[in-house]
């Protein structure tokens, strides 16, 4: 008896809405690629959501002393923007892609774990609907996306936000992990035979090592997650300095676990930029090696370096002294990348398509962002600048100028792959422009209102100089960026609604999951092309200049 | 004196461990032959033995400077074995554990990781309650009576010993035995779970030294005379960062080449040295 | 290697680890790294919690003993070494719920002090663990019985792995929470 079921026919589609029973299959499907269709489109939800949490936000920001929004309702609402940002879009959006095409390019026929990837997204689905039931059981978690003891302690926050906040983040927590534990097995052990683990595409590769890293940081986090609920629903004294708990510890464990989380959500998205450059310069990478090294060096330093977040809290300076050349050195890897795509860029012949303008915009923008983040390693200059607007300018700059514009390469790059529908250029042209004005509108003069003195999470300020025409400006930003998503939105409904017309390699692509029909069919490959180099599918089409032969 | 001049003093310098090294690297070189970028390896390797054994660093020891103690520890036990594992020729690699039995592997794996990380625990142990003996001051909450066996220990007999633990450590990474080897992936995490290990004791050192009483009753003690001025909490720190700091640097810019070279590779190299030495016996 | 079960057991323990390491983090930080003295330990009964702890080595024993007969189709003797093993980690459970009554008693709980939260939680934690291990334990012990043998088969390897990581989790909580204050 065996305990595995048999896919009937090789050339069965994907269930679609139309079909009969088309949309219950969704809630119960184990299929790699429905999953990752859900996934997206729970990051979509979440990332309007939280973009209107932000509108809010920007808004009551606009004019000095703006009574707009009253304080504990703006602490509500960045703490929900944080939190549903990092937890249930950019997270969602990455392990989607990865759910949904991990498995194609490795020339697998599903993940390792089917239930369990199904498992690890209704849970995510639970976790993200818990966080927003708080807001109409008596509010928000009000603390926070770091959720800093002892205000996120029953005496400091009195609803019970940061109980939700707690649960909800356990419960995507454990999403995560199952996803990690999947991508990490299929990797492994469901590899076409002839694909060796050095000859992996890149956004495998990355998501490879990421699926460790939340493996290793995402239990730090529970463990303090866990001893806050502790404390709240059952009176313990962890985190209260009063009662000789430690305050400090909260942040420690906190940040041990916060700055893996912040390569989680940018590795994901180096793996996507790392496909869709080569494929539009028509160049293979240049310094794979290098690339896919300088991730594993990211991946193991990135659990000494969580000292930096907290150099404002009093440790003394041999603390400070290590753990900010720690980050200098962290710096390095990152670097080598952008120095090793810009190199796949040089004597490529480059279309400029939707996908690659907003990779090529990434590599100027999180390159800002990283250059903003080196410039906290120092720690004078950390001391000046913490929790003011620089932090902010700086953490939208590596996670929307990074993470998200990858986000959007990789999906106007994969639309037709997983829908069979081409987005619409022109639209997508106007959306990127829009909202790369509008993002750097919003975000590059935050970074003078940080040295300026403006701090962070403030409901509203008084009029300093040049505050409030800052201020308004990004607010200008902020209203071209919601045009833009808006316009995206559009394009993607508009798209949709189209009848299915793209061939299976609209943009003659490299990797293996261009060698399915679009979209692929419920069984991936019935038969596989010869993997003899990491781009199988320039081999094929390009027999007289194959790539080296690597196994 | 300032540290400048307790430095430059001959007399804290010693020509005995000078001497020896000098031997060992001569024979090295005569009677291994090795290529150039070997020799500049094993000349670091030795380098860094004398400066851990013989230069004024060893003197300091006698003013209770726990972080003193923690640099020659790491050195010896992390930095050394790397840079003579990497001067060692690739043919007197593959003679190395020749003999050992394959289905092994394993458990000799798993043998060595346990006899290398509980070695710097254990070693760590030890050298603070001999200093703690010595000084008279609590270390990391050790409290040690002046005259326990434990002061009778020579400190260099203690680092040589970590030395050959370190050297055997690596041996399942730099070996050229495919019997042995670690693939790549399982060389990083063999030496990503040995800095894990050690970066839980650098932690407990460095952030339990804000709390130890001690340190408000006694902050000159190691600053009589002492020519690295340091208050007790600063020493301890510092110890407790350069525990695994560096030695997770290294060991991350270990794994970093383990990584590039599998990713180019050159697995070839390996299979090539073994069907020679095959065709050759 | 390419059992698949396996390996992702290996990496759940391995992700479980770290979990383990940060509260073993915040006992040892609460009862050495702060001014305070620990509440707690002087009214822990280390012998006894150490004959509690042997039960679970030994439970850790018979289930290799029984992967063995079970692989080698002595199914009789499978479902004998299993059910002492349930046994054992069912004797190990009791007595720590027989610690936490008698420590109730003394009026030490989690809320009373910060050693109370972190012992119960620590401990606690490390009990939930075996809860799991326990069912899986079970449902391999049913599973031998009916049509789905083949289930006990595929599941032995991991259960196995995941109860030898929770004996030595509960080795090292041992340590730190009952025999450290006594050293």
């Amino acid at each position: 008896m065996s305990i595995h079921l048999k896919i009937s026919h090789p050339d069965k589609k994907l269930p679609s809405l139309k079909t009969d029973r088309g949309r219950l299959t969704w809630f119960s499907t184990v299929d790699h690629k429905q999953i990752g269709i859900m996934y997206l489109w729970l990051a979509l939800f979440f990332f309007i959501i939280g973009g209107l949490e932000a509108m809010v936000m920007r808004i009551q920001l606009t004019v000095p002393e703006s009574s707009l929004v009253a304080p504990e309702v703006y602490n509500q609402i960045f703490t929900m923007h944080g939190t549903t940002m990092i937890f249930l879009a950019l997270m969602p959006v990455l392990l989607g892609l990865g759910v949904y095409f991990i498995p194609l390019m490795i020339g697998a026929n599903e993940m390792a774990f089917p239930r369990l990837n199904a498992f690890s997204f209704w849970i995510t689905c639970l976790g993200g609907i818990l966080l927003y039931v708080s807001f109409f059981t008596g509010g928000a978690p009000a603390a926070g996306w770091f959720s800093y003891a002892p205000l996120s302690e029953n005496q400091y926050s009195l609803t019970q936000g940061v109980d939700y906040y707690v649960i909800g983040l356990i419960l995507t927590g454990m999403g995560s992990l199952g996803t990690a534990l999947n991508f990490a097995v299929t990797v492994l052990t469901m590899r076409v035979k002839q694909m060796k683990l050095n000859m992996l595409p890149l956004f495998v590769w990355m998501s490879f090592i990421n699926a460790f890293l939340i493996l290793g940081a995402f239990p730090l986090l529970n463990a303090g997650l866990v001893m806050l609920l502790i404390d709240r629903q059952l009176d313990a004294l962890f985190f209260l300095p009063s009662s000789g708990g430690s305050a400090i510890l909260w942040q420690h464990f906190f940040w041990s676990f916060g700055h893996p989380e912040v390569y989680i959500l940018i590795l994901p998205a180096f793996g996507i930029i790392s496909e869709v450059i080569p494929v539009y310069a028509r160049k293979p990478i240049f310094g794979y090696s290098f690339i896919a090294a300088s991730t594993v060096v990211i991946a193991l330093l990135s659990f000494g370096v969580w000292g930096h977040h907290m150099f404002a809290v009093g440790m003394s300076n041999t603390l400070n002294g290590f753990f900010s050349a720690a980050s200098f050195l962290i710096a390095i890897p990152t670097g080598i990348k952008v120095v090793n795509w810009i190199g796949t860029l040089y004597k490529g012949s480059i279309r400029f398509t939707t996908s690659m303008l907003f990779a090529l915009l990434f590599l100027l923008n999180f390159t800002i962002g990283g250059l903003s983040g080196v410039s906290f390693a120092i720690v004078p200059v950390d001391w000046q600048l913490t929790d003011t607007y620089y932090v902010v300018a700086h953490l939208h700059y590596v996670f929307l100028g990074g993470t998200a514009f990858a986000a959007f390469a990789g999906i106007y790059y994969w639309f037709p792959k997983i829908t069979g529908k081409l987005l619409s250029e022109k639209l997508g042209k106007w959306h990127c422009w829009l909202f790369v004005t509008g993002f750097n509108m919003t975000f590059l003069l935050q970074h003078v209102l940080g040295m300026l003195g403006m701090p962070r999470r403030v409901y509203t300020y008084f009029d300093y100089p040049y505050w409030a025409i800052l201020n308004a400006i990004s607010t200008i930003g902020a209203v071209i960026m919601f045009i833009a998503i808006g316009i995206f939105l559009w394009n993607i409904y508009a798209t949709l609604k189209k009848a299915p017309s793209s061939e299976s390699n609209p943009w003659q692509a490299h990797t293996l999951e261009w060698a399915t029909p679009s979209p692929p069919n419920l069984k991936n490959f019935d038969v596989l092309p010869p993997v003899h180099s990491r781009r199988p599918l320039w081999d094929l089409n390009n027999p007289s200049k194959k790539d080296k032969k690597l196994n | 004196m300032s540290l400048k001049d307790y430095f430059l003093i001959s007399e804290n310098w010693s020509l005995a461990w000078a001497i020896v090294l000098i031997i060992l690297f001569v024979g090295y070189v005569i009677g291994l032959r090795p290529g150039f970028k070997k020799q500049l390896f094993m000349l670091g390797a030795c380098t860094l033995t004398y400066l851990t054994l013989g230069s004024p660093l060893q003197g300091l020891l006698n003013f209770g400077l726990h972080s003193v103690v923690m640099l020659q520890q790491v050195v010896i036990l992390m930095v050394v074995p790397l840079f003579i594992w990497a001067g060692i020729p690739s043919k007197n690699c593959l003679k190395i554990g020749r003999k050992l039995p394959p289905q092994y592997k394993n458990a000799l794996v798993i043998t060595i990781w346990f006899i290398g990380t509980l070695s710097m625990w254990i070693a760590h142990f030890m050298s603070a309650a001999s200093l703690s003996a010595r000084s008279g001051l609590a270390i990391c909450g050790i409290v040690m009576a002046p005259n326990t066996w434990l002061t009778k220990i020579p400190n260099t007999l203690l680092l040589l010993v970590l030395l050959g633990i370190g050297i055997l450590f690596l041996f399942p990474v730099f070996t050229k035995n495919i019997n042995f080897k670690l693939k790549p992936l399982n060389a990083v995490i063999y030496l990503f779970t040995a800095c894990v290990s050690c970066s839980l004791l650098g932690l407990w050192v460095a952030f339990s030294a804000a709390s130890t009483v001690v340190t408000e009753v006694a902050p000159l003690l190691t600053t009589l005379r002492n020519p690295l001025p340091l208050s007790l909490k600063t020493d301890q720190e510092l110890a407790g960062m350069i525990m695994w700091v560096p030695g997770c640097v290294l060991y991350v810019a270990t794994s970093a080449h383990i990584a590039l070279k599998w990713l180019e590779g050159e697995k070839q190299t390996d299979l090539n040295i073994i069907t020679h030495q095959k065709e050759s016996h | 290697m390419k059992d698949k079960g396996k390996l992702l057991v290996f990496f759940l323990i391995g992700s479980e680890a770290f979990f383990f390491i940060a509260l073993i983090i915040a006992y040892v930080y609460y009862r050495n790294f702060t001014q305070a003295t620990d509440t707690v330990a002087h009214h822990l009964n280390v012998p006894r919690a150490a004959v509690f702890t042997c039960c679970l080595i030994l439970s850790s024993f018979t289930l290799i003993a029984s992967k063995k007969q079970l692989f080698k189709s002595n199914l009789k003797k499978f479902k004998v070494l299993i059910a002492i093993t349930i046994l054992l980690a069912v004797v190990f459970m009791a007595g720590q719920i027989y610690e936490y009554i008698e420590l109730y008693h003394k009026q030490i709980t989690i809320s009373k002090d910060v050693f109370g939260s972190s012992f119960f939680t620590l401990t606690g934690f490390h009990s939930l663990h075996v809860l799991i291990g326990l069912i899986a334990l079970s449902l391999l012990f049913a599973f031998s019985f009916g049509n789905f043998k083949i289930l006990a088969f595929a599941g032995i390897n991991g259960v196995e792995i995941y109860w030898h990581f929770v004996d030595i989790v509960w080795l090292f909580v041992f340590f730190f929470v009952y025999i450290k204050p006594i050293l």
